[in-house]
């Protein structure tokens, strides 16, 4: 379901489900915190194979990232229009730095982190 | 004030994807003969939750986990009576006749793999109508919000509830109308809208309750009642 992948400055998480719903919800997010809960630096979390996320799925990834120990930020990659759009309409979209879909998130990590002030 | 206007702000936001959206032309609603029998039955006595599917770890939960799709498949019938699907574990309704998608009556069983089959199956159904992507996931995420919650909050998470679904294409846009045999609300009215302000920090971001917001964002004319012992919940999805 989560694949890791290193990145320079942290962990990259790819996300191999169609879906992230009520049927989904809670079991990704186990995972996804047991992948992060400890470690440093950022994670990123490649939505690219997720076309649909609902409510739950959304509350899933909020809750995964209050749950970062310090020193750790979730940002997300590779969001699906449908899914960028329920970020976007929930306002869930400000608390994240969300790397447009197609964008090189590893190298893109030293500069723009910097330039975005999101950091 | 700052509130009011970035709630206008999604508000409109959604009204301008709605709009920005092509729709099939000329699929004015045609109200067949309603099919209304009586309310769905309540969940059988002694229907226990799934366990969770993996160990517990460290992180904490927030909400029941959702119990996996049991042997009761959806049974999925539409105005001309074909269309039955049986599907148990992962398998989907089949998706109903196109012609269906202007008057879809469906009856399911409250459980989100079930619900997932089923909203498979009315996405397909408006796809071969023509329906433009974005007016797709409209209808996918408004009906799995209110499909959920009813499973979540109504049958108490617990599979073996009944739901109705009936959607018809009307000239505003889709009517829909879903009926459940579970609890009413606690408050005998769906929670109210309320504006979703961006969070001031990430530490104090909601994990819940947007389920509800987004049905507010997309649905029109929103309309509960209780009628005896079933929900009745019915809404309009604008399209164009």
């Amino acid at each position: 379901m989560l694949q890791v992948f290193p990145l320079r400055d942290g962990l990259g998480i790819r996300v191999n489900l169609p879906r992230i719903d009520a049927v989904e919800a809670m079991a990704f997010r186990d995972s996804l915190c047991a992948l992060t809960r400890s470690g440093t630096g950022r994670v990123v979390l490649d939505l690219s194979q997720v076309s649909f996320v609902d409510s739950s799925g959304l509350g899933a990834i909020v809750g995964a990232m209050k749950q970062l120990p310090p020193g750790r930020s979730l940002e997300l990659a590779g969001l699906h229009p449908a899914v960028e759009r329920v970020f976007r309409l929930t306002r869930m979209d400000t608390i994240f730095r969300i790397h447009p879909r197609g964008a090189d998130f590893d190298a893109a990590a030293d500069g723009d982190l910097r330039a975005s002030g999101t950091g | 004030m700052a509130a009011a206007a970035a709630g206008r702000d999604a508000r409109r936001q959604a009204a301008e994807e709605r709009s920005a959206a092509d729709g099939p032309s000329g699929t004015e609603g045609k109200g067949g003969p309603a099919k209304s029998g009586p309310a769905p039955p309540p969940p059988a006595a002694g229907t226990k939750p799934a366990g969770p599917r993996h160990a517990p770890l460290a992180c904490a939960r927030t909400a029941a986990a959702p119990a996996a799709g049991s042997a009761a498949g959806a049974d999925a019938t539409n105005r001309a009576g074909t269309a039955a699907a049986r599907g148990g574990g992962t398998a989907a309704p089949s998706p109903p006749d196109a012609t269906a998608a202007q008057d879809i009556r469906l009856s399911f069983q409250a459980d989100p793999l079930q619900v997932r089959g089923l909203l498979v199956a009315v996405r397909s159904a408006l796809a071969r109508l023509g329906t433009a992507e974005a007016e797709l996931h409209t209808v996918e995420l408004v009906l799995a919000e209110v499909v959920n919650n009813i499973f979540e909050h109504a049958y108490g998470g617990r599979p073996g509830g009944r739901m109705r679904l009936r959607m018809a294409r009307a000239r505003h846009g889709l009517q829909v109308t879903v009926t459940d045999g579970g609890r009413p609300f606690a408050t005998g009215a769906p929670p109210a809208p309320q504006h979703m302000l961006a969070p001031r920090s990430p530490a104090e971001a909601p994990e819940g309750g947007f389920g509800w917001q987004l049905i507010h964002l997309f649905g029109r004319d929103i309309a509960y009642r209780r009628i005896g012992r079933a929900n009745v919940l019915s809404f309009v999805i604008p399209m164009t």
